[in-house]
């Protein structure tokens, strides 16, 4: 008996168009490359057509539906799209499984998907990749289980050292970003695009860089969103825990022109608050 | 099978976005079915914050990926992380789905249709056999919508969970709405159906809404419990031991005071003919 090869046939005609259509055309010829007995072929061969097609639309719809759950602005923009975006993303990755949550993965594996068409330029809204790169980090930082324990541990390090966070230690430490938190660049002003979206208006907007730090809260469920500048941005990425805040801010002096001790003391004194506050905001700690 | 589960009332799904209404209106509600696979993985922030909410409701954890009816071992991580979201979330029983969703290299994702043969029979037993080897609570299979039968089968789908719930000891989770659904698309009377299974062992009933798409009715939990439904559901109520209703509401969301007028008519008919 062979119940288990007949699910997996069952399963792979299901949720792959091209199989499925060479099997409702000619069903003994797809069953020959599975090792069924007569019966079991007999079965498949005689099941309803129509039916089957019904079901399997309603699969592929349910993929996307459950991955559009963490991307409900996106959806909105996608609607302007059209095209077969269901069927090819469908065909184009097919439903492994895998351990983990179900919409987690389904999510991440869509936003990848259309992630490359928006990179290949294969997507007309111009709001799109900044709706998409903006849900992900709320989806992503907000629900990864990796993020959450790194944005835990950050906090209970901080919670230990920031009343001995004195300029200097900083300054002769190494700052280091977490996981569950991320700076991202937009086109657009994304917090207004976003509250326009929320509230169903397409917006026209003009280009407008925006810089975000999306944080995990350490212990509860939320995720904080802050516009910072370009600066602060270049900051926080050179936080990587491999170079001491010194060498950081020299870095920075040197991509202004100059190492003039003036230069560097300016920078000093304006960095140094930033990395006080995002220490105790635990998205960077320092490491010796 | 023991019949000693406490009577839970009548009940909604916990679904995020109708979290803040359900906490204004917790004396409506009696208790949350939460979906297990929505959290066996989630960061423990999120499962704290159910817990939390636990503290107003009981909850009772319903699967939807366990896929008893693959013929092969039911995978033991997914398993244990069941059996550890049903202790903290002290469930009196937990259920998932009598189908299979998944094969080998292949993630169907929905509840797929089992063969009704004898071979099915015992591959299901085996699977809940060793579910019961996890945990001793209550373990409830629910009949599945579907829309083709698979051909050729043994016995009826009645007598198919018949045979499982009696072998296994199993109480069933029956969703009425599945019923009627499947009595529309496939042609039978729900009535018969429900005179050929074990109700004495349902111990919760689903209710919920579907839609009619292309011929058939499509189980989306997106509309209103119609009118068949209520009278299947008193039906139920009358001839099983039911110990809780609950209403499944996945999309298309009315106004809370619109589900809560659904849960009041399935209070009057729970009141009224249990
Ligand atoms: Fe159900």
């Amino acid at each position: 008996m062979s119940v288990l090869e007949m699910q997996r046939l069952l399963g792979k005609v299901l949720t792959n168009e091209d199989l499925r259509n060479a099997f409702l055309r000619d069903p003994h010829s797809v069953c020959q490359t599975y090792e069924l007995t007569p019966r079991e072929r007999e079965s498949l061969s005689l099941i309803d057509a129509n039916r089957f097609k019904i079901y399997a639309a309603s699969l592929q719809e349910g993929r996307v539906s459950l991955a559009l759950v963490a991307f409900p602005l996106t959806k909105l923009v996608l609607s302007e799209e059209g095209g077969p975006l269901v069927a090819r993303y469908c065909k184009e990755n097919p439903p492994l499984p895998v351990s983990s949550s179900p919409m987690f993965n389904e999510a991440m594996v869509f936003y990848s998907f259309l992630n490359k068409l928006v990179a290949t330029g294969e997507m007309k809204s111009k709001y799109l990749r900044d709706v998409l790169e903006y849900e992900k980090n709320l989806f992503f930082i907000g629900n990864d289980v990796e993020t959450s324990r790194s944005s835990s541990d950050f906090a209970r390090l901080n919670r230990e050292i920031i009343d001995n966070l004195t300029d200097e230690v900083m300054l002769d430490s190494k700052p280091i970003k977490g996981a569950h938190a991320e700076v991202v660049s937009f086109d657009y002003d994304v917090i207004e695009l976003a509250a326009l979206l929320a509230k169903q208006e397409m917006p026209d907007l003009e280009t407008k860089h925006t810089y975000l730090l999306f944080s995990k809260v350490p212990n509860e469920v939320g995720i904080k969103t802050s516009k910072i500048n370009k600066s602060t941005m270049r900051l926080i990425l050179m936080c990587d825990g491999t170079r001491k805040t010194e060498a950081i801010l020299s870095e920075l002096a040197r991509d202004n022109g100059t190492e003039s001790k003036d230069v560097v003391a300016r920078l000093t004194s304006a960095c140094l608050p930033i990395l006080r506050q995002l220490c105790k905001s635990s998205v960077i700690t320092f490491r010796n | 099978m023991n019949y000693s589960q406490p009577k839970v009332g009548v009940g909604l799904g916990f679904r995020t976005p109708l979290y803040q209404e359900i906490m204004n209106n917790k004396e409506s509600i009696d208790f949350l079915e939460v979906i297990t696979d929505q959290y066996i993985y989630a960061i423990p922030e999120k499962v704290e914050l159910l817990l939390e909410t636990g503290k107003h409701f009981p909850l009772i954890p319903h699967g939807v990926g366990m896929s008893i009816g693959t013929d092969m071992p039911v995978d033991a991580d997914y398993l244990q992380r069941t059996v550890d979201f049903v202790e903290k979330t002290d469930g009196p029983w937990f259920s998932d789905h009598l189908c299979f969703t998944k094969a080998p290299d292949v993630d169907i994702a929905q509840l797929t249709p089992l063969w009704f043969t004898e071979e099915m029979v015992e591959v299901v037993c085996r699977n809940v056999k060793q579910v019961k080897e996890y945990t001793d609570r209550p373990f409830l299979l629910e009949n599945i919508t579907y829309y083709f039968p698979i051909p050729l089968s043994e016995m009826t789908e009645a007598e198919f969970v018949t045979r499982i719930l009696e072998k296994t000891d199993c109480g069933m989770l029956l969703d009425v709405n599945n019923v009627h659904i499947n009595s529309v698309n496939l042609g039978f009377d729900p009535y018969e159906f429900l005179n050929s299974i074990p109700l004495e062992r349902v111990t919760q009933v689903h209710i919920a809404g579907g839609t009619r798409m292309q011929g058939v009715i499509l189980d989306t939990h997106g509309s209103a419990v119609s009118k068949e439904v209520w009278d299947i559901l008193k039906f139920v109520v009358r001839n099983a031991p039911v110990k809780g209703i609950l209403l499944e509401r996945d999309q298309n969301y009315p106004t809370f005071q619109d589900l809560l007028d659904e849960l009041n008519i399935a209070r009057n008919i729970f009141n009224q003919y249990s």
